[in-house]
């Protein structure tokens, strides 16, 4: 038995707005969250979560003539609830004290559990944990994608598909540069405009791949919204040379497609996100990659790195049997990359 | 038009507006290539432009020096030159650019999209641009003491509008533009066609 309990009432006590009784609720198949957090459909336990006087708002667990909450209900979806336990909040309660101390605690963690969209803590680029591995285009089918989406919904490794940020798919064209006096590959692609009466100006974002100590390339990518670029529509070295304050050579351009998948691990509030690029040479040529890049957290303490590697490897493991194919081979993003714009563009200095 | 006598030279064309320090690129890689062995020249589309101001001067019985930009004159000269042909500075460069034999051209004033730019890559240039920040390109033009200055010629338009296979930032001073510049030379010549003979 699990003693785990589900804590329902009126809506009002999030908001302050404390009326009403609370309801008790047994749940001893309900698995307890991790320590982050927990994205469960209580439906099947008899709930109508929008139902406003009986919202699933916490999760706890009885110990001896007390409950130890768990976790306190941060989003409201009529298929989904999203439990987050904030730092500091797993408190043990008196049942006959439940009401007061679980308001005060939703005022107390108000701006975390009502901003669950924005207020997060990024983690500072350029040290964005970062792990990615090239794919042989034979192994990508259609069906990855979607055995992906099953993959991360089935909480594996602590992890959950964000939820309003499930599914993104990016597509554009990049410039790809070589750094003149180094090894960083530049990836440049043109974004949306800054636009009022007196000017009308192109936004640039201008990704910068350079290795690290472990042979990984780390990413950073920076968006040209303090440089004036005004005329320079056409021009993607100009907002490289702005920006980087140092020299390039064009390689050529690339069509790039991404389908990028938001999860949220729930042992630390990392917030990652997973990539399958596909870049496609101008030639003809294809190259593909899974990445995973930890972006942010709702811990201000985590660097995201642990629940990274965790993910990582969980993903290795599970990865052959979600293509039928070869187990992920891990290397440098841009190493394949750079060669797609023109096979003999990559010579390097003597 | 005639076939390159020499298409093995490395070619490469500075693009910039005035005071972004194309000159001062130039002379360094100059300097950079020369210090590797190879013969290095400079050719200016504008060459007949400069003898055509000279002539302007001398007519007004005033004196300029040999490399000095009346810039006002200079443009108008282009533009009217460009009217009566427009590929009349193209074909002396061309036919100038055929009598050389160093390793290295390099050019510092092209700034024609529609006719000298396809033509200059047609021949195997390969563009530079340099970039600079605004208030560090002014500041330098101004203190240039050219005769005449035009701070945001139309023609900066169309330099932007021509492709470039490189850029340099010359934002931050002499080392860092040195840095770019030793990079660049290492590359042209790394990359270059193996018939010609490099120390």
């Amino acid at each position: 038995m699990s003693g785990m309990v589900i804590v329902a009432g009126p809506f009002g006590l999030r908001v302050g707005e404390a009326t009403g009784l609370l309801t008790l609720i047994e749940a001893p198949d309900l698995s307890p969250p991790g320590a982050a957090g927990l994205c469960a459909d209580l439906r099947p336990h008899g709930f109508d979560h929008l139902r406003p006087d009986l919202v699933p708002l916490a999760l706890a667990r009885r110990e001896g003539q007390g409950l130890r909450l768990l976790a306190l209900a941060m989003r409201v979806d009529a298929h989904r609830l999203h439990f987050w336990c904030p730092p500091g909040a797993a408190v043990m309660v008196d049942e006959a004290d439940l009401a007061p101390r679980l308001a005060a605690l939703f005022q107390r963690h108000h701006l975390a559990l009502n901003n669950f969209e924005c207020n997060l803590h990024p983690i500072a680029q350029p040290d964005q944990p970062l792990r990615c591995w090239r794919l042989a285009p034979a192994a990508v089918g259609a069906d990855l994608l979607p055995a992906l989406l099953d993959w991360a919904e089935g909480g594996h490794s602590g992890v959950m598909l964000w939820p309003g940020n499930e599914l993104w798919h990016l597509a554009g064209t990049v410039t790809l540069m070589r750094q003149l006096a180094g090894p960083d590959l530049l990836a440049v692609q043109a974004g949306g405009r800054r636009k009022k009466p007196a000017f009308d100006s192109p936004l640039w974002t201008v990704e910068r791949f350079a290795p690290d100590a472990r042979g990984q390339m780390r990413r950073r990518a920076e968006e040209s919204f303090a440089t004036d670029l005004q005329g320079h529509d056409a021009a993607p070295e100009i907002a490289a040379a702005h920006l980087t304050g140092e020299g390039w050579r064009r390689l050529g351009h690339l069509h790039r497609t991404t389908d990028r998948l938001g999860l949220e691990c729930l042992t630390a509030g990392t917030l990652i996100e997973m990539d399958l690029t596909r870049y496609h040479g101008t030639e003809g040529g294809l190259a593909i990659w899974l990445g995973l890049r930890a972006t942010a957290s709702r811990d201000p303490a985590d660097p995201g790195a642990a629940a990274l590697d965790r993910l990582a490897a969980a993903l290795t493991a599970a990865f052959p049997g979600l293509c039928n194919g070869p187990p992920l081979t891990e290397e440098p993003l841009m190493t394949e990359i750079s060669r797609l714009t023109h096979p003999a563009a990559e010579k390097e200095p003597a | 038009m005639t076939a390159d006598p020499c298409p093995a030279q490395i070619r490469l064309a500075f693009i910039a507006p005035s005071g972004s320090g194309k000159s001062s690129a130039l002379d360094a890689l100059r300097d950079r290539l020369a210090t590797l062995g190879l013969r290095v020249t400079s050719l200016k589309l504008a060459e007949p432009l400069y003898r055509l101001q000279g002539s302007f001067y001398a007519t007004a019985g005033r004196q300029i020096a040999e490399k000095a930009q009346d810039q006002v004159l200079l443009e108008t000269i282009a533009t009217q030159l460009r009217r009566i042909d427009p590929a009349a500075l193209i074909r002396d460069f061309e036919r100038r650019l055929h009598q050389c034999q160093a390793d290295v051209v390099l050019n510092d004033d092209l700034r024609d999209d529609v006719t000298d730019g396809p033509r200059l890559r047609a021949l195997g240039f390969r563009t530079v641009r340099i970039v600079t920040a605004e208030t560090e390109r002014l500041r330098r033009l101004t203190g240039r003491q050219d005769p005449t200055v035009v701070e945001c010629s139309p023609l900066d338009r169309q330099i932007a509008r021509i492709p470039a296979d490189f850029v340099l930032c010359n934002s931050a001073g002499p080392e860092v533009l040195s840095r770019q510049i030793a990079g660049l030379a290492a590359h042209l010549v790394t990359a270059a066609p193996s018939s010609r003979g490099v120390a």
